[in-house]
Order: structure tokens, then sequence, then C-alpha cells
């Protein structure tokens, strides 16, 4: 398995990540053990909760409060499309009955929809699929592009790319991504200015591009 | 004093609160270690849908993640609202719950720590919305921000839920009007009327607050 770099860990653990790095590396983190003992270990130096006053037993919200917003957002783990996320993610992200999908390589082989995008930095963090045997068109990473491996796998030239893997796509580098027989679900955190197809898909699809 | 499914532990003045309903309630004390064991075989029922022991694991780790929220956020509708959302986390991260992320409470203080950054973020954004200074207020808020960090827990706790819902969409998210529109199920211009009133009434506020 591919790892993030250490740096993105170390930011991840002391909360200076952008919200798409945070939710890229607990997606990894979901599927890595070596990373979540990394990450673990960081934690422990970080502190621990403190002990509560009399005021903070009294004023923490009653069970059935937080039990009602619980039963509020447990409905998006039966969402199909949100099935294949690490549940963590699914506190944080918007309802996936408001998500909305884009098709980019016909007919309906890849298909991608945005799921948050920082206000700060602008990068944007996408739920990818690729049906079985079907191939990211052809792009140019205009940005840095940076990608989690959910399920299934995929081939990019010579690498071969499956499940828990991060995958960084340097800007500058150029990339045409194959599924194989079991499709593929990757979560891509992609920063500005984002990735250019090219060929005739570059003038009529400017996608990420914002 | 209780461990978190409910047995008697002598190092941590904490009552039992909700967990007591779970019954166990015998007097032998516990190490350290059971107390981590114990607070695992939670998460692990947790993970398996069981209400009960995600009623003793917030029984238990409810008022010390209050207690970590109230240092950090004062307006306490805001402080209410964030240790709900870290439950709501621990209730669907559960079943992703792994020994090597460390004790479930090591676990727990690295979602809360992330949930006060949400806030930060989402607070930040605000300030920029309505014109105040957002490089102002930072997630660890030192003391002479207090007022300023104040105001904008009081202003935005003022709003109506479905203004603060849109603009946590937009602000903490960053969605656009219409993305927020579709996740919210609503139409754009009710989406635009929303944020409009929550920025006007946020504007308000601080311009009263400036004025006095």
């Amino acid at each position: 398995m591919t790892h993030p770099p250490a740096d993105k860990l170390r930011c991840y653990v002391s909360c200076e990540a952008d919200i798409t790095t945070r939710l890229l590396v607990e997606a990894h983190l979901a599927l890595c053990a070596t990373c979540s003992a990394t990450v673990a270990e960081h934690q422990r130096i970080a502190g621990e909760l403190p002990e509560p006053t009399l005021h903070d037993e009294l004023d923490r919200p009653p069970f059935d409060q937080v039990w009602k917003a619980v039963m509020r957002t447990t409905d998006r783990r039966s969402h199909p499309e949100a099935a294949v996320l690490p549940p963590p993610l699914l506190a944080v992200l918007p309802p996936p009955s408001g998500w909305r999908w884009v098709v980019v390589a016909w007919p309906l082989r890849v298909k991608l929809a945005l799921l948050v995008r920082d206000t700060e930095t602008g990068s944007a963090l996408y739920l990818c699929h690729f049906a079985a045997r079907s191939t990211f068109p052809r792009h140019h990473h205009v940005g840095l592009e940076e990608n989690v491996i959910l399920a299934g796998s995929y081939q990019n030239g010579a690498v071969h790319v499956s499940a828990g893997d991060w995958v960084t796509g340097a800007p500058g580098t150029v990339e045409v991504a194959r599924s194989e027989d079991d499709g593929c679900w990757c979560l891509s955190r992609i920063e500005r200015p984002g990735v250019r197809f090219t060929g005739w898909r570059g003038w009529v699809a400017p996608l990420f591009a914002r | 004093m209780r461990s978190p499914t409910g047995t008697s532990i002598r190092y941590r003045n904490l009552a039992g609160g909700d967990a007591r309903s779970l019954g166990a309630m015998g007097e032998s004390r516990s190490s350290i270690g059971d107390v981590r064991a114990e607070a695992r075989a939670l998460v692990t029922r947790i993970a398996r849908g069981d209400r009960e022991a995600f009623h003793a694991f917030y029984g238990y780790y409810g008022s010390r993640v209050m207690a970590m929220v109230r240092r950090r956020v004062t307006a306490r509708q805001l402080a209410e609202d964030l240790v709900q959302d870290v439950f709501v986390a621990v209730w669907l991260g559960a079943p992703g719950y792994r020994e090597e992320m460390g004790d479930p409470e090591q676990w727990l203080f690295g979602i809360t720590r992330h949930k006060l950054q949400d806030h930060w973020r989402r607070m930040q954004g605000l300030l920029v919305a309505v014109g105040a200074s957002g490089d102002q207020i930072q997630a660890e808020a030192p003391a002479q921000d207090f007022d300023l960090r104040l105001a904008v827990e009081e202003a935005l706790a003022s709003l109506p839920a479905e203004q603060r819902r849109v603009l946590d969409l937009i602000y903490d998210s960053g969605l656009t009007f219409s993305e927020a529109a579709r996740a919210l199920s609503v139409p754009l211009g009710t989406v635009k009327s929303r944020v409009h009133a929550a920025v006007l009434t946020l504007r308000a506020f601080f311009q009263r607050a400036e004025r006095s």
C-alpha cells in the first residue's frame, strides 16, 4: 500500500490540514493500519480530554437530543452511493441525496460528484466511480491531484493501484486511468487550478477548472 | 465514580450520569487498563448499532467532551451543537474504529479537535461574509480575541436553524448557492434569501456591537 507523506499526517493531527486534505487522510486511515497507528501516537502526544466541571456536566445536551441528531444523519449510511465512503466522512459531508453526479466518459462509464470545497484554499474533494474496464480520459494535472482508492483498482501506465493506496498526481504530469474487472471507487482531492483534459475534451469539458 | 460500563473507578472524579441506567453498578475498583478495555467494548457494541452502549459511552464521555468544547466555545447553544456533532461522528465512525487508532478516549479527543476546527473555519468564513476581520479568529484563539469570539458565537447562535444550516453548507462545506439548494432540496431562491437574511442579521449584530 502507498501512504500519504508524513507531513500530511502531522498536519492532520495538528488540525492544520484543510477540510479536503483532512477527509482524504481519514479515508486512507480507514483502510491503513500503519498510518492509523502513527496518527494515534501523534494524537497521544497532542493531549487528552479535560476533566469536567459541574457546569460541563449540567450543560451537556441530554442524551435524547444527541440520539435524535444521530437518527437524522444515519439515513446517509443507507444511500447506495455513500456506502463506499468510510462512515466518519458522512458526518462531515453534505447529504448524499444532494450530490450532483457528472458523467465524464460516455456512455455512463466514469462519473464523479463534488463532495466538499475548502473555501480558503479552493481545493475540492470528489467521489469518482469507474465502471468495470472503463477509462478516465487523458488529463493534465494543472494543480496537485491526490487520490485515495476506496474500492476496486485501476491501472495508470505501468502503475497499478488498489484499495487504500494514496496516489499523487503532481502538477505538470499527465494521467490516463483504466479500471479493471472490479471497477473502481476513489476519492480525489484537486487543488486549483484543477485538471484539464487533453484533445477535444479540453475544449468541451473544462472540468474542475473554476 | 463510574467506568464506561458503569463499574466503579477510583481515579476520576466524574459522576456516572446516564451510565447509571445500564446497571452493573458494582463497587469493585478497576485499573486504567480495565477502563480502556471497557470503553473499547462499548465502541464495538456501538459499531453494531447498540443504542444502550452509545448511551453509556455518552454518559461517561459527554461531560468531558463538553469540558473541552466549553474551553474554546463560549456560547452554550453552539457548544451543545458541537458536542452533539462529536457524538454523531462517534456513532457513524464506530464501525471503522480499530485498536491501532489508540484508546477510545484518544480517538474521541481527535474527533473533538476536528469538530472545533470545523467550527473556527465556519466562523472565519462568516466573518469575511459580514465584513469583519476574519484573520482575528484562530483555532486556538488567545485571550485578547475573547470578546470578538463571543460576539460571533452569540450572533451565530441567534440565527434560525434553517439559516445556520445554509451557512454551514456555504461557509463550511464550500458549496455554491446552487449546490447548497440541491443538498437541501429547496429552490435556489430560498437559499439566496436565507443567506441574505443571515448575513443582514450578522452584520446588524456587529454594527450594534461596535456602537456599544
